[in-house]
């Protein structure tokens, strides 16, 4: 590896431990009693349209969005800026819909959407799906965050071997866990105010500086071959990669809101018009998103994977080093310090509220579900941070243990499994009609079939679907949710004559402001 | 209280349907799935190792001057074909320069024009750059980033819509 760079070390760690210390004392901020879960949890609910607009970015573009998406745009040229329909869609989506469900969740102090469908429906079963769903999709999750993290370490010329080599991921990890049990969603949100900061800075910079001092964008486009600049054209009976664009846009879009870290920034507004507000303005960082992906045709501009001291830092993290190694290149060491900070932050804030949504979804819905229905609420906070230092410990040794390459099929297959919930918790904010019965078949068979698609066609996100004759490559997650969807429908009048329903607690007047 | 609850147009208003329309948008790739027109953001003097780049010395001299670049687009409105620079400075099309072919007329000869020159239109002196197929932002990439913009203000003008139409009602 590189040896180290001093300068831009200095700089991280700096505002790594400036983030530290404002995660340990985010505790006194809107202070609340952290003994009960929705106050630990949650923050009490009080986050207001700036700090929330600051916590969902800070949650939904994360460490490995920025090192991932321009590592693909690097790779693969076009495909890659999916990410940008993807998020022009997600907030119309999160406009209209998740309003009500900030409502209802209000109105009956529910924490997570297993908590929202146990109420709607009645069924612990299908609540337990929901929760189960969300927490196995959140781990790979997290695991990715410390892909981000490394290759930022490893821009900084950090190196060694064995253990030795992971011991700032380690101390970083540590320190993670450390404020998220002492500060709950607090320390997040008041980080994520630094860190989506940083990240605005860093970006505007490459965005202006990068393409001056690489002759301007028409340079850096025409440096990219013109087999990535563009989506191949469909050839014959398929509509190619014209259908597996939109429907990996339009999947991701409908599974991004269905994450527990999500729905744990969301409902922590303080109001469903926070919510609606932040429709409008979080498409700030989608445009972030956009320009971000076109630093991977920069690095191809710029040429740095050719370039003899970014060689081993390839070698070991391939295209994901890309980002690391045009910010080196193009900027002085120490605002690569700043950059790399960035990115390094970026993976603190949502690996922290991924932590937490994990712990209150095993702790509501689990835990005091099944096991202690009688626990008292400072026993529900208390095993939500202690289930939340378990499953950083857990990522940690995941991503410590485990090749890479799993965390990132897993994270595939969590996609796959997350959008499965969609029925009962999107369609269910606004009809019973379906069964929940009904629903939890067309739950199973959705993330069965998905499962076993993702694995014989090698955990790629595409499955060609073939109606007679003609192909229709696409997302293998829309594709299975259709199936769900179907399913559920068609059992409906069968379990409706044979188990009935459950009770609903909610009324429609508890969806509204 | 619950009647009144019901009839709060945030839950469900005519406005709503305005962001279907990213959805259209951005979902039909076959529309977008172009180069052209690019987003010309900066002009800037091509780096002098530019793959299609000829250049020339001119000494107060109107030219001819061998572009010596295979040109393939179709017609005859040349004007985004190449970019002229002399001493730096971008020229402009028409106004300061024409293309023309030995072989004739520029929309009746073959695919792709191999001979094609460019000629002052008044003398010039200078280091002459002439650059084939430089273009700027692919139309697929501006378009996707616009209609961030576009669903953006989209979002916004359903929420004013409404977010004002309770305030009315209540008077």
């Amino acid at each position: 590896m590189r040896e180290v760079n001093w300068i831009a070390l200095t700089v991280f760690v700096l505002l790594f431990g400036f983030v530290t210390w404002l995660g340990f004392v985010a505790s006194r901020w809107r202070r609340g009693d952290l003994g009960l879960l929705h106050e630990w949890g949650l923050a009490g609910r009080r986050f207001g349209t700036l700090i929330t607009w600051f916590l969902v970015g800070g949650d939904l573009y994360t460490a490995y969005t920025f090192v991932a998406v321009p590592a693909l745009a690097f790779g693969a040229g076009a495909i890659a800026f999916f990410a940008v329909p993807y998020t022009i869609l997600v907030y119309p989506i999160l406009f209209v819909v998740f309003p009500r469900l900030w409502q209802v969740s209000h109105k009956h102090g529910y924490i997570t959407l297993a908590d929202f469908v146990r109420g709607r429906f009645g069924n612990r079963w299908l609540a337990l799906a929901v929760t189960v769903t969300g927490i196995v999709a959140t781990m790979p999750y997290i695991a990715l965050q410390l892909v981000g993290l490394q290759v930022v370490i490893g821009g900084l010329g950090i190196s060694g071997k064995g253990m030795m080599g992971d011991v700032p991921l380690i101390i970083a990890f540590l320190l993670l866990a450390a404020f998220t049990y002492t500060s709950g969603l607090r320390a997040p949100a008041a980080i994520a105010i630094v860190k989506d900061t940083l990240i605005f800075v860093t970006v505007l910079a490459a965005v202006i500086v990068i393409p001056i001092e690489l002759g301007g964008y028409s340079q850096i486009f025409a440096a990219v071959p013109a087999q990535k600049l563009l989506l191949a054209a469909p050839q014959g009976d398929t509509t190619g990669m014209y259908s597996s664009y939109a429907t990996l846009a339009l999947g991701s879009a409908l599974a991004l809101f269905l994450y527990p870290h999500s729905v744990t920034a969301i409902l922590s507004a303080s109001s469903g018009h926070a919510i609606r507000r932040n429709a409008a303005m979080l498409p700030a960082y989608s445009l972030l998103l956009g320009l971000l992906a076109l630093l991977g045709f920069m690095a191809i501009a710029a040429g740095v994977e050719k370039m003899p001291e970014y060689g081993r830092g390839f070698m070991q993290f391939k295209a994901n080093f890309a980002v690391p190694a045009l910010l080196l290149y193009a900027f002085p060491s120490w605002f690569a310090g700043v950059a790399f900070a960035a990115i390094g932050i970026g993976a603190l804030v949502p690996a922290a509220i991924m932590s937490i949504a994990a712990a209150n979804l095993f702790t509501r819905n689990i835990y005091r579900e099944f096991w202690r229905p009688d626990c008292s609420h400072r026993e529900e906070s208390q095993m939500a941070k202690w289930v939340s230092l378990v499953v950083k410990i857990g990522a940690l040794l995941f991503i410590l243990a485990v090749p890479q390459q799993y965390a990132i099929q897993l994270q595939l297959l969590g996609g796959i499994w997350i959008i499965q919930t969609l029925p009962p918790v999107i369609l269910g904010l606004y009809t019973r009609w379906l069964n929940p019965w009904a629903l939890l078949t067309g739950w199973a068979a959705g993330i069965g079939v998905g499962s076993i698609i993702a694995v014989k066609y090698h955990f790629t996100s595409i499955w060609p679907v073939v109606i007679a004759g003609y192909s229709f490559p696409g997302y293998t997650a829309l594709y299975t949710l259709v199936l769900n969807l179907l399913v559920a429908a068609a059992l409906t009048p069968v379990f409706n004559a044979l188990k009935g329903y459950g009770k609903d607690e909610t009324a429609p007047a508890d969806y509204r402001a | 209280m619950a009647e009144l609850a019901q009839r709060d147009p945030r839950d469900w208003s005519w406005w709503y349907l305005l962001l279907l329309i990213p959805f259209v948008a951005v979902l039909w790739v076959p529309f977008y799935n172009f180069a052209e027109p690019y987003l010309v953001l900066d002009r800037q003097p091509p780096p002098a190792n530019y793959v299609r780049l000829t250049t020339h010395t001119a000494k107060n001299e109107t030219g001819p001057f061998k572009v010596w670049l295979p040109l393939t687009k179709p017609g005859a409105n040349y004007r985004r074909w190449i970019e002229v620079w002399l001493d730096g400075k971008l020229l402009r099309p028409r106004r300061d320069w024409t293309l023309s072919s030995p072989s004739g007329p520029l929309d009746a000869i073959p695919r792709p024009i191999t001979d094609a020159e460019i000629t002052f239109t008044s003398p010039r002196t200078g280091e002459i750059q002439i650059v084939a197929d430089r273009p700027g932002v692919p139309f697929f990439y501006w378009y996707q980033l616009l209609w961030v913009l576009i669903g953006a203000g989209l979002t916004a003008f359903v929420y004013f819509m409404t977010e004002r139409r309770p305030a009315a009602a209540r008077k």
